[in-house]
């Protein structure tokens, strides 16, 4: 028999999970209790042990994803018939949150009330009424209960976000559990103006147009990219860095590399090492702004911006610092495989406490990165272009590349980023053949 | 590490075990057969509680505070009292240990724990492990953290007032012990010399907060001397230490006055099932601290002492799991509450 396993309700106010890592892969007998899959939540990152005995069949929920609570995350193939909460465990939270609202007025009329009377001439209950019931439409009943439908449950916090900001809630679609208003959505209403009336996006649309749905990854995308610049006082700076040396070293290693290593000896190998090394003399460029503090990083983990099969994604290679340019090429590697298979797991991305992004790979020679929140600053590496540059008195061809930065502003000013910036210059400036790969 | 200058012996009960262990090897009051029940007992609440955290990942148990770590020292006590006979206890959120080994069937539990029918406090309405069980001499718990150590100086007062010989003994945390509460009741239960033991479960954690962060001290027991009770440092990962410590400390509490019994044990789990511990704590103390684990410590001493084999301690397990596993199946079969009876017991009738 095929059940489908749900994402399970868990934690208080918890509306949502994001898949983390399946520790079961399709085909796997599975004992019930077994650890089945990592769930990452606002509030704690879990395993879900099986509910059933059985064989996964297939996986709904792919890692990374984003799903409601209640929603399939995988099916399986079993002989035990699911325990009653398996299926019962979502009743509708529409039906019964309006009557919660109103019970101080049911309990004072009690008699024509079916929602709390149950009763057994067949009063409708709160669990099987999903709508009104069909009464006269002026009774006072009915009348309160479409008003309590309405004015649905909200928290003070959140009446209170609506009263100040002029926002009538009955034009909010709430997104929280039983259609909730949340925080969020009265946010969302402040944040968009006249999202209820004038210049709402989706009034523009007209026949020729497409509209694409969106990714739960280009909502995390979104979602991050808009933390960053609303939270973080961005600034930018460029240097130029003459990389004719580094250009002649990589050439030089290039093929003896791959034959050795079986993995291509790339530019970033290079960057990413001078980058930690920098870091470790500019130490407030790997930190955290926390209100009234600023957390210094001790481990070193660079995030390295890759294009997914879904979108932008930046794993981290940990400690980072403690790998030469070989280690660093073949953690590079991995790294580009696993983005590619989608083979990521939740720690290959968390943890990261820099973040270089090597535009150049798509022919940029200037950026105006967005920081991977909550770091202080990334990097972006410059496509590499032959220029004639001005070389003592003489004009010479040499190998030139940009490095842009975006830092926050509230931990460093432009002496620190530059400094750095300075730092990274030099080391690029003076690499060498006697530069140890290993 | 400064010890306590006043109390019952005035010294880390570790001290106390050849003093006061009888012939057989056994610490006084207790034979082999008590022992052996109560290492069930532990082993039975160990099942139930992890799989209780497990039933709240599969989003069958909205929240559960685990009392993994700190058995030893909820039995040893618990097995004080029952041997004393005349003990009354108010106990906190993280007390499963106490409440099961004190009469709940695991069935009851999980249907606690699961908001279902067959909860014997509340029939599914209330916070898990919430209401009274006074057959079992356990005051209804409050979830305020520290409320219960006023009600047991009061609950002392009124056992004083009528002459019984009644002892209560209030269980709270370390964090418990930073809130204003514990000086008024502490103060008062000294000011009067009432029969209280205020038993602190010192897990170093108050949630997320390390008890560097919440102290200035090591010794919570420290503070004993400055209300004038009997302060006691104890090993509460040690059953055997825990049961001597506390059966000594209901004799003090009986004819001298109130003891503060700080038990040193480990919080194993996150502080509830809504909290991620790996924010504010190393994965490496967790493991260092697991070494200690009561239970296979406990078990180890049954074999060591010859009261229990391999064969046994296995099959001890094994009778555990079968026994949740049950459980289990009849809290998922329970129904939720009837919503018809939403109204009841609300208003006298």
């Amino acid at each position: 028999m095929a059940l489908i396993i749900e994402l399970p309700h868990v934690g208080e106010s918890v509306v949502e999970g994001t898949i983390g890592k399946w520790l079961k892969k399709p085909g796997d007998q599975i004992e019930r209790y077994d650890p089945l899959v990592e769930i990452v939540t606002d509030k704690v990152t879990m395993e879900m042990p099986s509910p059933v005995s059985g064989v996964l069949s297939r996986i709904i929920a792919e890692e990374g994803q984003t799903i409601p609570m209640g929603a399939p995350i995988a099916e399986f193939e079993t002989d035990e018939s699911p325990s009653p909460s398996e299926t019962k465990l979502s009743p509708e939270p529409e039906s019964a949150a309006p009557s919660v609202g109103t019970t101080g007025y049911l309990v004072k009329n009690v008699a024509p009330v079916g929602p709390t009377g149950g009763g057994p001439d067949g009063e409708p209950t709160i669990s099987d009424t999903p709508t009104p019931a069909p009464a006269t439409t002026d009774s006072p009943v009915t009348r309160n209960q479409r008003q309590s439908s309405n004015t649905q449950r909200l928290s003070p916090a959140v009446r209170r976000l609506a009263q100040e900001n002029n926002i009538d809630v009955n034009t909010i679609q709430g997104t929280g559990v039983g259609g909730r208003i949340t925080r969020d959505d009265v946010m969302a209403s402040i944040s968009v103006p006249g999202a209820t009336s004038a210049v709402n996006p989706s009034n523009l649309v007209n026949n020729e147009d497409t509209i694409l749905k969106i990714t739960p990854i280009r909502k995390m995308i979104a979602e991050a990219m808009v933390r960053s610049v609303s939270q973080i006082p961005h600034a930018w700076s460029t240097i130029e860095t003459d990389v004719s040396s580094l250009v002649g070293v990589r050439s030089a290693h290039r093929q003896n590399f791959i034959e050795k290593e079986a993995v291509e000896l790339t530019y970033l190998p290079f960057i990413i090492k001078m980058v930690v090394e920098s870091l470790r003399e500019n130490p407030t460029l790997n930190a955290t702004w926390d209100g009234d503090t600023i957390i210094l990083k001790h481990r070193l983990n660079i995030g390295v911006a890759m294009a997914g099969p879904e979108g932008l994604i930046v794993p981290v290679i940990k400690d980072a610092d403690k790998l030469s340019i070989v280690g660093l090429a073949h953690a590079l590697s991995d790294l580009t495989f696993k983005v590619k298979n989608r083979k990521l797991n939740v720690e290959d991305v968390q943890d990261g406490t820099f973040t270089v992004n090597n535009t150049g790979v798509l022919g940029s020679i200037s950026s105006q990165p967005i920081i991977n929140y909550p770091q202080a600053a990334i990097l972006t590496t410059e496509a590499i272009q032959k220029k004639p540059v001005v070389v003592g008195d003489a004009i010479a061809i040499r190998s030139i590349m940009n490095l842009c930065m975006s830092f926050d502003h509230r931990i460093n000013d432009g002496a620190e980023s530059s400094s750095f910036l300075q730092s990274i210059k030099r080391r690029i400036e003076s690499i060498n053949l006697d530069t140890p790969v290993y | 590490m400064t010890q306590p200058r006043s109390g019952p012996k005035n010294r880390s009960a570790r001290s106390s075990r050849s003093s006061k262990t009888s012939d057989t090897g056994l610490p006084r009051g207790i034979t082999a057969d008590d022992l052996i029940d109560y290492y069930k007992r532990m082993v039975l609440v160990r099942t139930i509680d992890e799989r209780i955290w497990m039933m709240n990942r599969q989003g069958k148990v909205p929240i559960a505070a685990s009392s993994q770590g700190h058995e030893a020292t909820q039995l040893g006590s618990l097995l004080a009292a029952e041997k004393d006979g005349d003990c009354f206890l108010f106990t906190y959120y993280r007390d499963l240990a106490v409440k099961m080994a004190a009469g709940l069937t695991p069935s009851q539990v999980m249907k606690s724990f699961m908001g279902k029918e067959g909860d014997p406090y509340s029939n599914g309405r209330q916070f898990p492990l919430q209401g009274a069980d006074l057959d079992h001499k356990i005051i209804q718990l409050s979830n305020v953290v520290a409320a219960g150590l006023t009600q047991a100086v009061g609950y002392a007062l009124a056992s004083r007032m009528q002459g019984d010989d009644t002892v209560s003994i209030v269980y709270f945390g370390d964090g418990a012990s930073s809130q204003g509460e514990t000086h008024e009741a502490m103060n008062f239960a000294g000011v009067h010399k009432l029969p209280v033991i205020f038993l602190c479960e010192n897990n170093h954690y108050a949630i997320s907060v390390p008890q560097k962060s919440q102290m200035a001290i090591t010794d919570i027991a420290n503070r004993a001397e400055g209300y004038g009770l009997a302060g006691v440092v104890v090993d509460g990962m040690d059953i055997i230490q825990v049961y001597e410590a506390t059966r000594e400390a209901i004799s003090h509490a009986r004819s001298q006055g109130p003891v503060l019994l700080e038990m040193k044990l480990e919080r194993f789990m996150p502080h509830t099932t809504d909290d991620d511990d790996k924010r504010y704590r190393p994965a490496e103390e967790v493991d260092n601290i697991r070494q200690r684990d009561p239970v296979i410590t406990m078990g180890q001493y049954m074999t060591e002492q010859g009261f229990l084999n391999q064969e046994q301690i296995d099959e001890i397990s094994k009778e555990a799991t079968a026994a949740i596993n049950q459980a289990t199946d009849e809290g998922e079969e329970a129904p939720l509450p009837d919503p018809s009876t939403m109204f009841d017991h609300l208003f006298k009738d």
